[in-house]
Order: C-alpha cells, then sequence, then structure tokens
C-alpha cells in the first residue's frame, strides 16, 4: 500500500521471476494488491468526502520519525542511504494528486475506481485486491455506504472484466 | 479466475487531542495519556460492525493487522480481533496478516493460529510481517536481527503446522526440544500464508528458503 506503483511493479516481477527460477511459479491470487478506494455517485463527490480523512491518515496516522522507522540495525547501510535519498518526500505536506498518481489510490465513481483496479491489476498480474475502504477519521456512514458501492457496483464490475487474469491466462 | 476482494481496517484511535500537532510523531512516544478507553470501546463496537457489514455484502475476505504504541492503530494483538469476528463474521475468510512472528514466541503464534483456524471452521488466512522499524521500539527484540529471527520464526511455525510432532528445533534464537502443539490447523497442510511487506527486497529474497512453504500455500 505504501510502495510507489512503479516499485510495486518491479517488485511483483521479481518475485515472479525468482519464484519461477525455484520451481515455484506464483499464481494472480497469491499476490495480493493493497488498495485504497473510495465510491461516491460522482467524481467531484467522492474526491470532496473522501480528501480530508486521506490528508488526515496521512499527516496524523502516519506521522513518524526517521529514527523511529528505521532503529539502529533494522536496514542494511544500502537501504539506509536510499530511505534517507527520499526523506524529504516521505513527510512533506499532503498533496491528494500526488499521493494518488503514486500510490495505488482509486477514488472516484463506481467505473473510474472499476476500470483502475482492473487495469492495476493487469500491470501488477494479480487477483486479489485488499481495499482499504475505511481510511483516517472516516465516518461509520461513509463506511458503510463506500462499502456498500464497491460491493454492489464495483466488484461485479471487475470480475465482469476480469482483465488481470485474461491477460495471465493469454500468457 | 475470480477477483478477490478483503476488507482491510485499520482500526485508528481518531480522537485526537487539539495538540496532537505539536508532537512530531504520533508512534512510539505519543503520550498514551491521550488513549480514553471509553471512546475505544464505541470505536471497536463500530468497526466490528463495519467488518461485518462488509461480509454481508459480499467481500470475500476481512483483513486485520498489529502496530504498537500508535493511535494509528488499535490492534497490538490482531488475533483477539479475529477472535471477536469470527461469530461475527459468517462467510469471509478472517486473515491476520499479521502478527510479526520474531516479537512472538513461534510456537505460541502456531498455536494461536490454530486456535483460530479450529474456531472459524477453516477459514484462516495469516501474513508473516517482519515489523514496522516503529515495532522495534515498542518490543524488546534487537532489530539488528530482525530478520534472521523472522526467518527462523517462520520456519519453526510451518514445521509445528506440517509435521507431526513431537519433534524438535534447535536455531540460533529459539530452542524447542519437544515442538508438539496439540492444537493444529483445520485446513491442511496449514492455513494459506503470505509474507507483507514495504518494498524491501530482501523479504522477497528470504522466499527461496520457504519454496516448499509457498507451494503449499493453495
Amino acid at each position: 500500500m505504501f510502495v510507489t506503483k512503479k516499485r510495486a511493479r518491479e517488485l511483483n516481477d521479481k518475485l515472479r521471476e525468482r519464484s519461477a527460477a525455484h520451481g515455484n511459479p506464483v499464481r494472480p491470487d497469491q499476490l495480493p494488491l493493497g488498495v485504497i478506494a473510495y465510491v461516491a455517485e460522482t467524481q467531484e463527490k467522492a474526491e470532496a468526502e473522501f480528501v480530508d480523512h486521506m490528508r488526515f491518515f496521512v499527516e496524523d496516522g502516519l506521522r513518524t520519525a526517521p529514527q523511529y522507522l528505521a532503529p539502529p540495525g533494522y536496514l542494511s547501510v544500502e537501504q539506509l542511504k536510499a530511505r534517507a535519498a527520499v526523506g524529504d518526500k516521505l513527510h512533506g505536506s499532503f498533496n491528494f494528486k500526488m499521493v494518488s498518481d503514486a500510490l495505488f489510490v482509486a477514488v472516484g465513481t463506481a467505473d473510474h475506481v472499476a476500470n483502475l483496479i482492473g487495469e492495476w491489476g493487469e500491470m501488477m498480474g494479480t487477483t486479489h485486491f485488499n481495499i482499504q475502504a475505511m481510511l483516517g477519521d472516516m465516518p461509520h456512514w461513509k463506511v458503510m455506504k463506500n462499502l456498500q458501492l464497491i460491493a454492489e457496483e464495483v466488484m461485479p464490475r471487475v470480475r465482469g472484466s476480469d482483465r488481470g487474469a485474461q491477460a495471465l491466462a493469454a500468457e | 479466475m475470480k477477483a478477490r476482494f478483503n476488507f482491510m481496517h485499520f482500526m485508528p484511535y481518531v480522537h485526537l487531542p487539539p495538540e496532537h500537532k505539536e508532537f512530531h510523531s504520533l508512534w512510539v512516544n505519543f503520550p498514551n495519556k491521550y488513549y480514553d478507553p471509553h471512546k475505544a470501546a464505541v470505536l471497536y463496537e463500530r468497526y466490528l460492525s463495519e467488518f461485518e457489514y462488509a461480509d454481508k455484502v459480499g467481500f470475500d475476505a476481512v483483513v486485520v493487522n498489529e502496530h504498537h504504541n500508535t493511535s494509528y492503530s488499535m490492534m497490538p494483538a490482531p488475533s483477539l480481533i479475529a477472535a471477536t469476528l469470527i461469530p461475527r463474521v459468517k462467510n469471509a475468510r478472517i486473515c491476520v496478516w499479521g502478527t510479526p512472528p520474531n516479537l512472538e514466541y513461534p510456537n505460541r503464534l502456531a498455536e494461536e493460529y490454530a486456535m483460530l483456524d479450529v474456531l472459524s471452521g477453516g477459514r484462516l488466512e495469516v501474513a508473516f510481517p517482519l515489523g514496522t522499524g516503529m515495532e522495534y521500539w515498542a518490543n524488546p527484540v534487537n532489530p539488528a536481527t530482525a530478520r534472521e529471527r523472522h526467518r527462523e520464526s517462520i520456519d519453526i511455525i510451518l514445521k509445528a503446522w506440517t509435521e507431526d510432532g513431537p519433534t524438535s528445533y534447535y536455531g540460533d534464537f529459539y530452542t524447542y526440544r519437544y515442538l508438539n502443539p496439540w492444537v493444529r490447523p483445520m485446513q491442511r497442510p496449514h492455513p494459506p500464508c503470505y509474507i507483507v511487506g514495504t518494498g524491501s527486497p530482501r523479504p522477497s529474497s528470504s522466499l527461496r528458503n520457504w519454496a516448499s512453504a509457498t507451494q503449499r500455500c493453495s
């Protein structure tokens, strides 16, 4: 969930490659993909209802100090250097567009969210989605509405297309 | 292949004090005097009802995980939440994704998960995270040996689940003269297992050690 799309794809590709080399090919359902998802009747309404809760999640839920993220010995020197190089970007001010462009964040109408999930399933070679439908300080009514819309409007659309599975089956 | 959808919840404590922005971190050393158990009790009930609803509307699985010393999550013991969910979530699979096995005695975690699998009628799935860096400030485990302990813990759990006991295990960190948990999982050879992480190449490089284990995850 906290890995960029580009990096997540590289890791999945590497994992598949290594597993296959060890004679243990990975099935699409064995690679769950974390997706933050929020659905509403229009794109504007979805963003208006959702963005502040994501801000709370990023700015307050995830707010921590670099020394806590990497206690002594937890990371190799190489990893520590790599993480320090992007440290400024980890805890800057919240920018919804930047965050949703980089991570697997699907917010909008059911069609839009289903299309994104289908597209990401295809890109990542997975049919297994771990949906974060409650985020930050989201109130109960929004969570319940979101769960219902995802279940009734998004899941059937994704299952109806299942582009990821079809692409893999064609390989 | 049918796409699978899980509902994951972090169960955050959302009643932060007005002055919380003065704190550089809401993890590790954020003062726990700001935790109100009465407000938390209301939140727990609310969050449990959200899991229950996800099951009713057709999600395939519900997912809980573990964090310590933070308002980000009220699940320092996710197996307790999973046990609470079993009678409320009737159809969905119950995923504990999960307790860092190196922060527990692995035999006890193997037993705990086996209990959940039996109690849920074989609906348990588990993940073995290394745990964020923050967890190592909250728990008395040396972060420098975290990965070695992680590997060894998973070996022990898989051995406890898949080999008839009594057996034994002699590792660098854990020694079992008699590895023989009485409660064993309902799913054979064991519940589906996942390795979860946030992009470090090291967990995936460990996977070759569990090639046979992942092969068993069907």
